[in-house]
């Protein structure tokens, strides 16, 4: 690992050259001698670091020590650079197993049934939370920061690439975008072959891709879903590589040419993941209006798991925006069948099988969000599912080909979907105090303080200061106690019987014509806002009666409890869908326009946002264009100018709405590579986004729950107006959670 | 904003150039479906009222030559009494201060759309074309001009225009447009002697923007368009021609001569002049001018603006008197010069070129 990989922003400091220096120094040594001093050290490192963990302090000796790691951690996360990280996640990793220790050693003499039963069922969670963590660390400790390699020969040399664009349900309107964008992948013509794999067999689609051109492949059966359409399109086709585009995932002209240059440079690499962009807000995003300024639940994944797993080598395979070479893949038997997350799957085997996977942090395609909740959440059982059922038939820990790298990046990406259970064991424990008077927790208040508090707070600041760019402090709580309950049961099912359960597909790309609240979905999270906030009242009126020997330990169950309340009252604001206006989503860019109003004048503007069907303009200060005069757009492309015939739908001062008329097929090209295909426009809003500050993240997460908690309150009114009335508001309900 | 800009946009985020990308600008084979050529169409139409309004341009030219003329009318007139000499010496006094002051201020600005067509070599067509593109090309709101820098003196003929006496060689270019086909102004090289084709290419060679000096009187607007045919070869017309040329667009055939005169033509035109490529006289029928083309598409890229196919027509219309382009006897080469005319006119109104040369 070269310096050069870590962030070349920062300048090297005296102590890095110091540090250069001193491993040039140790690089002169004799191998045996520097395997003894590597050795010896690891030892001696071990024995210490036992040491730190397992010595038993009295509480004051623990709150200095406690203190003392914790102000030092606050000033190196002052401090830019890998090492400082490494130093951060050494101290979080000191505290968090000396508390386990602790906890493990001093806490579980249990009095009677209810409060081991409680008991042990905490310290399972937190035994899972930490070896989340502690994998966690590892896998973002160090993020590979991979740079693309260029293609040097002539284009003549270049290999032929299929590329596949699996449908079922889609929309045309939808996957066309992807389609024209594919054909305009900048790439000899005669050596790129756009391949349509509809498995919905729809007349309109082969209609199309004869039109312009592109391959339609069917099949007689739908067997395995998508990976069996997959499969069946691998026979058919010989290119020396596969692009894989899902049918809304639109690529960007210079998605090949980034990169193909990898796999001509290591000839064993056989998969190639870019990340999955979107340009439309996520159910997340869009009920909590935080599109953008918030990092969404796949950004932490894409910004840095993928980048930390590509250390190890472990690349996933995503199913989209991946290139995968063709022999090694047809040598594993072809995308994978035996589990509904495949793409996963296929990687597994692809290491296994001695291959490397790579990943290129450099977003080359976006699409479309699932546009509602029911339909995220359902994507995410599939995946859940699909994890669980890799955990139980092709246990990464087990079986040939994978180093210890390979195995715990695996492994920590399938224990993540097991959130379900911890995390509702989480919300409801303090509960079992405040109601029951259980003693979950066989220690004083002030000792469980001295030892949980520096194991929760060093855990978050330091994954904030990994994480700061892709995730948010406490986001992570909100994303999974949505999830939570929907996810719970099908792991455990998977985790029982792998075979139970079918493929279900996302499709996306709908309205939400009104507004309305969700309360199918949103049940759960009810329940356990309920549940917490009648634990707080009778936990303060506890307070408030004066309990003499209880007031530490109840104040702790109440601020847990409060906490509890942020989180499952952000979780009910999800709940409360917000309209979507547009069927087409608009991706804001900035882009040189032309218009030409209809006596032939020319006006010079800007976009705003594009789609599809229509554009968003600003004209210069002071003009404007009447509202349904026809006009014609231009868009500059090197010395073609491409014209689009638009009407003007919308008109305030200088912004314009405009839609386009009937495009041709070769305007429809033309506007897809002017616009979805342009090569910056995802790259340039990725990792962009603004930094995290645990306290600041706090108070947005609070107000996201205040608001949830009046939208339940306004939607419950509303609820019992029509109930009076007798009009049924329409509920939606869990789409295809286990269709077939 | 050129297209190449969100490829360096992005390769600029990892530290490389955007000099290894490869564009490519595939053409598929679509099908037209019918609704938008409906609107095409509407769209074609749409310049016409406009050009019933153009006329209030030209009279302020006329009016402008007329006070220059006067000065060598009233010299030569008998009545020479010492108020009209004085008179006269005064407004030349005048005239040469203005054209001092000009020429000390500023670099001439001509607001309108210039497109040269060149070419190292010659009998490629260039003339034809250029007549073509005269009597096709119109920008909204604006009239077209084409301007014959060739010595033979040809292009009126291509364009209609019976006498081509004067032209270059005349001090007020405004007064000395001709109509030709499709209301196109011309101006011919006209009929210059040996001493007068030297005092005017010395004039030339002495001036770097003579051309665009002569431009500028003539009071152009931003939407009017001037097509300048040239002589084949390096002349003082050429670098004329380069100096004021929005467009440069050069014209080669799809032969060996051809590609041949393109590393002349390299040369010719120096490496800061953007350019654009036409290829003329294209046989689709001969599969080796098929091949040419081939060759020539690779070697030029997205450079290569537009193909003409090799049309008699043309020639037989320039024997008639018949306008080529003429909507009922449209023929395929004249539908090649139509759409090239489209591609230049969409590259004369891209934001980027209005950028350029706005400053």
């Amino acid at each position: 690992m070269s310096e050069s990989n870590s962030a070349p922003q920062v300048a090297q400091s005296r102590f890095q050259r110091w540090a250069q220096s001193l491993s040039d120094h140790l690089d002169q040594w004799p191998a045996a001698a520097r395997r003894a001093l590597l050795a010896g050290t690891t030892v001696f490192c071990g024995l210490l670091g036992l040491l730190i963990i397992t010595v038993p302090f009295e509480f004051y000796a623990q709150c200095i020590f406690a203190i003392g790691c914790f102000s030092a951690a606050l000033v190196l996360r002052r401090i830019p650079g890998r090492l400082t990280i490494l130093i951060m996640i050494g101290l979080s990793l000191t505290a968090s197993l000396r508390y386990m220790y602790w906890r493990l050693t001093e806490t579980l003499g249990f009095d009677d049934w209810v409060d081991m039963a409680f008991g042990y069922g905490l310290v399972l969670a937190e035994i899972y939370a930490l070896v989340v963590l502690v994998f966690g660390y590892l896998q973002t400790a160090w993020p590979l920061r991979r740079q693309p390699v260029l293609l040097k020969g002539p284009p003549s040399e270049w290999p032929v690439v299929d590329v596949f664009i699996p449908s079922y349900n889609e929309t045309l309107d939808i996957v066309k975008l992807t389609i024209f964008a594919a054909q305009a992948i900048d790439w000899p013509q005669d050596k790129l072959r756009v391949h349509v794999l509809d498995d919905g067999r729809r007349e309109d689609f082969r209609e199309f891709c004869e039109q312009i051109n592109v391959n339609y492949i069917t099949r007689d059966n739908n067997r395995h879903a998508k990976a069996g359409n997959l499969n069946e399109a691998l026979q058919v086709t010989s290119g020396e590589f596969v692009a894989f585009f899902d049918a809304d995932h639109v690529p960007t002209r210079s998605f090949l040419q980034v990169s193909i240059g990898w796999f001509l440079k290591d000839p064993k690499l056989a998969m190639l993941q870019t990340p999955h962009f979107f340009f439309s807000p996520d159910p997340f995003e869009k009920n909590l209006d935080t599109f953008r300024s918030v990092p969404n639940e796949g950004e932490l994944f894409y910004g840095l798991v993928q980048d930390g797993n590509d250390l190890w080598n472990a690349t996933f395979f995503c199913g989209s925006c991946a290139v995968i070479r063709r022999k090694p893949l047809m040598e594993v038997g072809g995308v994978a069948v035996e589990t509904v997350t495949e793409d996963a799957h296929t990687a597994l085997k692809l290491n296994r099988a001695g291959y490397n996977t790579a990943y290129l942090a450099i977003p080359q395609a976006a699409g479309l969000a699932t546009e509602s909740l029911s339909r995220h959440i359902s994507q995410r059982i599939r995946w859940a599912r699909g994890m669980a059922q890799i955990f139980r038939t092709d246990n990464p820990l087990f079986g040939k080909g994978l180093n210890l790298g390979q195995r715990l990046c695996y492994l920590n990406a399938m224990l993540h979907f097991f959130y379900g259970l911890p995390r509702l064991v989480f919300l409801t424990a303090p509960l079992a105090f405040l109601f029951f008077d259980a003693q979950i927790f066989h220690a004083s208040g002030l000792m469980i303080t001295a030892y949980a508090l520096p194991h929760i707070f060093h855990a978050s600041l330091t994954n904030s200061s990994i994480q700061g760019q892709y995730r948010h402090s406490f986001w992570n709580e909100v994303y999974e106690t949505v999830l939570a309950w929907y996810i719970m049961a099908p792991v455990l099912v998977a985790l029982v019987n792998p075979k139970f359960g079918g493929f279900n597909v996302t499709d996306k790309g709908g309205i939400i014509d009104e507004k309305y609240f969700d309360w199918k979905l949103a049940r759960p999270y009810i329940v356990l806002l309920t549940l917490n906030m009648a634990g707080m009242a009778y936990g303060i009126a506890r307070l408030a009666m004066g309990e003499e020997d209880a007031t530490t330990t109840l104040l702790i169950n109440l601020l847990w409890t409060l906490y509890n309340v942020i989180i499952t009252s952000a979780a009910v604001a999800v709940a409360s869908e917000t309209r979507q206006v547009r069927a087409e989503p608009r991706v804001a860019a900035t882009l040189p326009v032309r218009l030409t109003r209809a006596d032939g004048s020319v006006i010079d503007g800007v976009t705003q946002d594009f789609s599809q069907k229509g554009m968003g303009l600003r004209l210069p200060q002071g003009v404007s264009v009447p509202q349904g005069e026809q006009v014609q757009i231009s868009l500059l492309r090197s010395q073609h100018l491409s014209l689009f015939p638009a009407v003007i739908v919308f008109s305030r001062g200088e912004l314009l709405g405009v839609q386009f008329d009937a495009l041709t097929l070769r305007q429809q090209s033309d506007l897809v590579r002017l616009t979805f295909s342009r090569a910056d426009t995802w790259a340039s809003t990725w990792g962009s986004g603004q930094v995290d500050t645990p306290l600041v993240a706090l108070r947005e997460v609070s107000r996201i729950g205040f608001r949830g908690i009046h939208e339940l309150f306004k939607a419950s009114l509303m609820e019992v107006r029509s109930l009076l009335r007798r009009r049924r508001v329409a509920p939606s309900k869990l789409e295809n959670i286990q269709d077939k | 904003m050129s297209r190449t800009d969100d490829i360096s946009n992005l390769f600029s985020r990892f530290g490389a150039t955007s000099d290894s990308y490869h564009e490519f600008d595939s053409q598929f084979e679509y099908p037209n479906t019918p609704p938008a050529q409906v609107k095409a169409s509407v769209t074609e139409e749409v310049p016409a009222p406009v050009l019933a309004a153009l006329p209030p341009v030209a009279p302020v030219c006329v009016v402008l030559a007329k006070t220059e003329e006067q000065a060598p009318l009233m010299s030569t007139a008998d009545v020479a009494t010492p108020l009209r000499n004085l008179l006269a010496e005064v407004a030349l006094a005048r005239q040469a201060e203005t054209q001092a002051l000009q020429a000390q201020l500023r670099a001439p600005q001509c607001k309108a759309r210039v497109v040269a067509l060149v070419s190292a070599k010659g009998g490629v067509g260039k003339t034809t074309l250029a007549a073509g593109l005269a009597s096709s090309m119109r920008l909204e709101g604006g009239k077209t001009l084409a301007i014959d820098l060739d010595p033979q003196n040809a292009l009126h003929h291509h364009l209609g225009v019976e006498s081509g006496v004067t032209g270059m060689g005349s001090t007020d270019w405004g007064s000395h447009l001709q109509q030709g086909y499709n209301d196109v102004q011309v101006l011919p090289y006209g009929l210059l002697n040996d001493e007068q084709r030297c005092t005017l290419e010395r004039e030339m060679s002495q001036d770097r923007h003579w051309l665009a000096r002569q431009l500028e009187r003539m009071e152009l607007g931003v939407h009017d368009l001037v097509i300048i045919d040239t002589p084949s070869g390096c002349s003082a017309y050429l670098q004329q021609a380069l100096d004021v040329a929005d467009q440069v667009l050069v014209v080669t055939a799809a032969d060996a001569a051809s590609f041949i005169a393109l590393e002349h033509t390299d040369r010719l035109l120096g490496a800061e002049v953007a350019r654009s490529y036409v290829v003329n006289q294209f046989e689709p029928d001969r599969e080796f001018s098929r091949d040419m083309l081939e060759v020539l598409k690779r070697r030029l890229g997205a450079q290569l603006l537009g193909v003409v196919v090799q049309d008699h027509g043309f020639g037989e219309a320039l024997a008639y008197g018949r306008n080529p382009l003429a909507v009922p006897a449209r023929s395929a080469g004249g539908e090649g010069v139509l759409l090239l005319g489209e591609h230049l006119k969409a590259a004369l109104q891209s934001p980027g070129v209005a950028e350029k040369s706005a400053p």
